[in-house]
């Protein structure tokens, strides 16, 4: 037994052993040594100031400037994305600016860009309008002419309506006067306004004129054959050119208001065409000088933001660095002289020199007169748990942390979990096409590890990334697996030598009826490819593998165990290696270890017994005689044994542990009772919040009975569950077998059986999809999920508590993952 | 005639048990022989890796536990399958359509 002290420790075995330390530091060096000791990423700085609100804090003030030079990046990103600009990072390092002048910077950055924000919304605005004015003047000018060449052609068709229409009788007679009278329409009394209008409101716009007006007025529409640039929603909308002609003053306020409801816009439109010809070269010409100063001040605006752009993922991460660097501050307690701030931290033993290094660097470099001070202290509280993992062992360290964070010091069931994971995978999945096809993928990722690495992926991708040493592993087992279970997509091989089931004579009637014969030595390598499309096969291979899911789940179990002793062994907990370890290995192996050693008593033997009845009527009538059952000699004896034993361990399990419990308890505690009136005197110097001052517990004994109970009673009742649980390495396997076998005789072969090659195409690709998609993905997911339950559930309980928390150190380059 | 049938019945018997029993030795045989080639497999795996990645005594302790674990697994694997298939109680029984 001293041979397993003494030797080392296993890497990922067990957390790294950590200890809390306390820091003082002085406060002209306090922001630096921070600083460097986030760039170390290994001190995880406990928070000394819980109670106080975030207002309540030392720092808060400047806390509060990086929040608003945040606000003010993030102000520039989005104007860089909405300009449709590409975010480049500058190639060469610039000097490092510190807080107050990025500050400045910043601000009259942010003006700047608001100014050009506004005074280019301003031009675009007038742009807008003297594009709309040019289009009504082309539109407004034609209606007017229209009206007056098609003079004598109205006329006709007015007197025709005359009569007819009497809604539009006014309208009509005053527009035969207009017609009449070859001068200014304005001396008859008949005005226009001229306008343009969102199409989607053009009807409704219409309508209310009418109404408004009585019907005492002519609406024409044209559709604006441009799209303009509606500023308030930043979209091109249609809009449609419109002109009133109307009579009267009342008239006229009320169209104006009317237009100014709809948002339409109104320009005087001359009528003359002389003028009109004038004004519409005139707008032309600021047209065009608009657009010039348009595209200028985008062309300033794009500048400045590409120089801001260049330099925003640095000045973003120092922001972030700064912010984080106070949040540490606000963590830490002044001392009494107000000169000094205390902090204290958990960090892994083998760092502390690294850490001692870091300050006294920090010290040198702001040339202070006192050096910052780092010990350690001695701490209740347990410590946070800590993994050195390499982009190997993380995928699966993950996993196991995704059911719960291990407790300081306990066996870390990852360090098997990287191999009987990807088994258990494998059993499911046995087939050692799909496992190369598997394969392939999982290389194609670490392939490309550097490039996909560095990219943002799609969460999805992202978790089939960071799992692709786990899905290599899977792929390797799943081959080694589908050679064993001799299937490539379902069909079977003769790789390793001839298979050992031949006929029972020359002429093979009896090979449908009465079946093949063994003649030769056993097929040297996995399931003999005879069995492959047999009438027995499925009874034959339900079998194997069921029994095979209970072998592997009592060994599985089995470690499970051993770990459990392992972890008492090393906490030195006597107690639960003699009332818990032994009695769980009695009973458990007992009964199931048993019947695995029946299972392989009857495959060596090869008798006929029948297992259920054998381990049923252990219980039932332990003392008959076995009769065709025995498998071997003393079996009848050696049962009730076994009965025995598992029958005693219940109570070994229950009873005894929580009474001695209480005993210790009680010698432990007995003297403590007077030394509590001296601790109080000297805890008044002691800084508050410590994890030093210890607890004196109450031993509630029915609590721990209780709990003791439920334990035993969890482990009794799930000897029996968990080890039907693993049939479920029988379900998938098979559940993946017929599948495939479906796929390939129902799909290909029937495709196959046809000459014509597009029938041969379309079989095969309907193989492959099916394939996979439901084979190599919904199959791998499905055999992911139970193995993983297998492992959270069943491993797990027999050994792992699981209630620790994560060491989480103050690390720039952790913050560099969280993005905001 | 009767006599010889007999006698060749006999002999026909003897060479029947002895080759049932080389059979049976046959099946034992290829177990251990495998066996043993597993276990040099895992012996020769935790050579090449104490050699080639060797990173420190508790890394190493761990590359030999992954190994021990993997070997331990495939040979499970492989021994049910083969134990399974030494004295059957079935037999392969064709299907009508092959």
């Amino acid at each position: 037994m001293e041979y397993i002290d003494n030797l080392p420790s296993m890497d990922l075995m067990r957390s790294e052993k950590m200890m809390l330390a306390q820091l003082i530091f002085p406060v002209e060096s306090a922001h630096r040594a921070v600083s460097y000791l986030g760039q170390l990423g290994l001190l995880q700085f406990r928070d000394l100031n819980d109670e106080k609100s975030p207002y309540q804090r030392t720092f808060v003030s400047q806390v509060k400037r990086c929040a608003e030079m945040s606000r003010k990046l993030r102000f520039f990103k989005d104007q860089i994305h909405k300009a449709g600009l590409m975010p480049s990072s500058s190639p060469a390092l610039q000097p490092d600016i510190d807080l107050e002048g990025l500050e400045v910077r910043l601000a009259d950055h942010e003006h700047e860009l608001i100014e050009m924000n506004a005074n280019g919304e301003k031009l675009q605005q007038s742009y807008n309008e003297l594009l709309e004015f040019k289009m009504i003047l082309q539109k407004a000018g034609d209606f007017l002419v229209t009206n007056g060449s098609h003079k004598g052609v109205q006329e006709t068709e007015l007197d025709e309506h005359k009569y007819t229409n009497n809604d539009h009788s006014d309208t009509v007679s005053l527009l035969e006067q207009a017609e009449m009278q070859p001068g200014p329409s304005y001396q008859s009394g008949v005005k226009f306004i001229s306008g343009i209008v969102c199409k989607s409101k053009c009807l409704s716009f219409e309508r209310m004129l009418f109404r408004a007006t009585r019907g005492n007025m002519l609406f024409n529409q044209s559709p604006a054959k441009d799209q303009i640039l509606d500023p308030s929603s930043n979209e091109m909308v249609e809009k449609t050119i419109f002109t009133v002609f109307f009579s009267g003053e009342q008239a006229r306020k009320k169209i104006l208001k009317i237009c100014e409801t709809f948002g339409a816009n109104c320009y005087p439109v001359p009528e003359d065409t002389i003028k009109r010809m004038q004004i519409t070269k005139e707008v032309a010409s600021r047209l065009s000088e608009l657009e010039t100063t348009l595209q200028a001040g985008l062309r300033h605006r794009d500048m400045a933001l590409t120089s801001i752009g260049s330099q925003l993922t640095k000045w973003m991460n120092m922001v972030k660095r700064e912010k984080a660097i106070y949040d540490t501050l606000n963590m830490l307690n002044f001392d009494v002289t107000k000169k000094c701030l205390v902090g204290e931290g958990w960090c892994p033993i083998s760092a502390k020199t690294m850490i001692q290094e870091a300050l006294q660097r920090a010290t040198f470099d702001s040339s202070s007169q006192v050096g910052a001070i780092f010990h350690v202290m001695d701490s209740i509280e347990s410590p946070p748990t800590y993994f050195r993992t390499n982009h190997f062992t993380s995928a699966y360290q993950e996993i196991v942390d995704a059911y719960g964070i291990a407790k300081y010091q306990e066996a870390n069931p990852a360090v098997y979990t990287i191999v009987t994971f990807p088994f258990l995978f494998a059993v499911m999945f046995g087939d050692w096409g799909h496992g190369i096809c598997l394969l392939l993928g999982a290389l194609l990722l670490i392939a490309r590890e550097k490039r996909l690495g560095s990219q943002k992926l799609g969460s999805f991708m992202e978790m089939l990334f960071g799992g692709r040493y786990v899905v290599l592993l899977m792929s390797l087992f799943s081959i080694y697996c589908g050679l064993v279970y001799n299937e490539f997509f379902s069909v079977p091989f003769h790789i390793f030598g001839s298979s050992a089931y031949k006929c029972r004579d020359a002429t093979c009637n009896d090979s449908r009826s009465v079946g093949l014969i063994k003649y030769g030595s056993t097929y040297p390598f996995g399931v003999d490819p005879s069995w492959r499309g047999s009438r027995s096969e499925l009874p034959f291979l339900n079998s194997l593998k069921m029994k095979m899911s209970i072998l592997f789940g009592v060994t599985q179990m089995n470690l499970g165990i051993a770990l459990s002793y392992f972890n008492a062994r090393f906490f030195g907990n006597s107690l639960d290696i003699k009332y818990q370890f032994v009695p769980q290995m009695i009973f458990l192996n007992c009964l199931f270890g048993y019947l695995s050693l029946l299972i392989i008593i009857k495959w060596c033997t090869g008798s006929q017994a029948d297992l259920y009845h054998v381990m049923i009527y252990m219980f039932l009538s332990p003392f008959e005689d076995l009769g065709e059952n025995k498998l071997f000699w003393g079996q009848g004896t050696l049962q009730v044994i076994l009965l025995l034993s598992a029958v005693i361990a219940v109570p070994w399990m229950l009873f005894p542990k929580p009474f001695i419990l209480k005993r210790l308890h009680n010698e432990r505690f007995q003297g403590q009772s007077y030394g509590i009136l001296g601790v109080s005197e000297m805890s008044n110097d002691e800084e508050p919040d410590s994890a030093r001052r210890p607890h004196i517990e109450d031993f509630n004994f029915s609590e721990v009975f209780v709990h003791q109970m439920i334990h035993s009673i969890e482990f009794v009742l799930g000897a029996v569950s968990n080890t039907a649980s693993y049939l479920r390495l029988w379900a998938l396997s098979l559940a993946h077998s017929e599948l495939s076998t479906v796929f390939y005789e129902k799909v290909l072969l029937l495709a196959w059986v046809y000459d014509n090659l597009a029938v041969r195409l379309v079989g095969l690709a309907i193989f492959a999809f099916a394939t996979a998609f439901i084979l190599l993905m919904m199959e791998t997911l499905s055999a992911f999920l139970h193995a993983l339950r297998l492992h959270w559930v069943e491993f797990q309980n027999k050994f792992y508590s699981g209630d620790g928390y994560k060491f989480r150190p103050f690390s720039f380059s952790a913050l560099a993952d969280d993005d905001d | 005639m009767n006599s010889m049938i007999k006698s060749e019945q006999i002999y026909l018997d003897r060479i029947d048990r002895q080759l049932s029993f080389n059979v049976r030795e046959a099946n034992e045989m290829g177990f251990l022989v495998t066996t043993l080639i597993f276990l040099v497999v895992g012996v020769i795996a935790s050579l090449v890796t104490r050699i080639c990645f060797n990173q420190g005594p508790s890394t190493n302790l761990l590359h030999l536990t992954l190994i021990i674990t993997a070997t331990v697994c495939c040979w499970m694997m492989w021994a049910i399958v083969y134990l399974a298939q030494m004295k059957p109680l079935i037999v392969p029984i064709l299907n009508d359509t092959e």
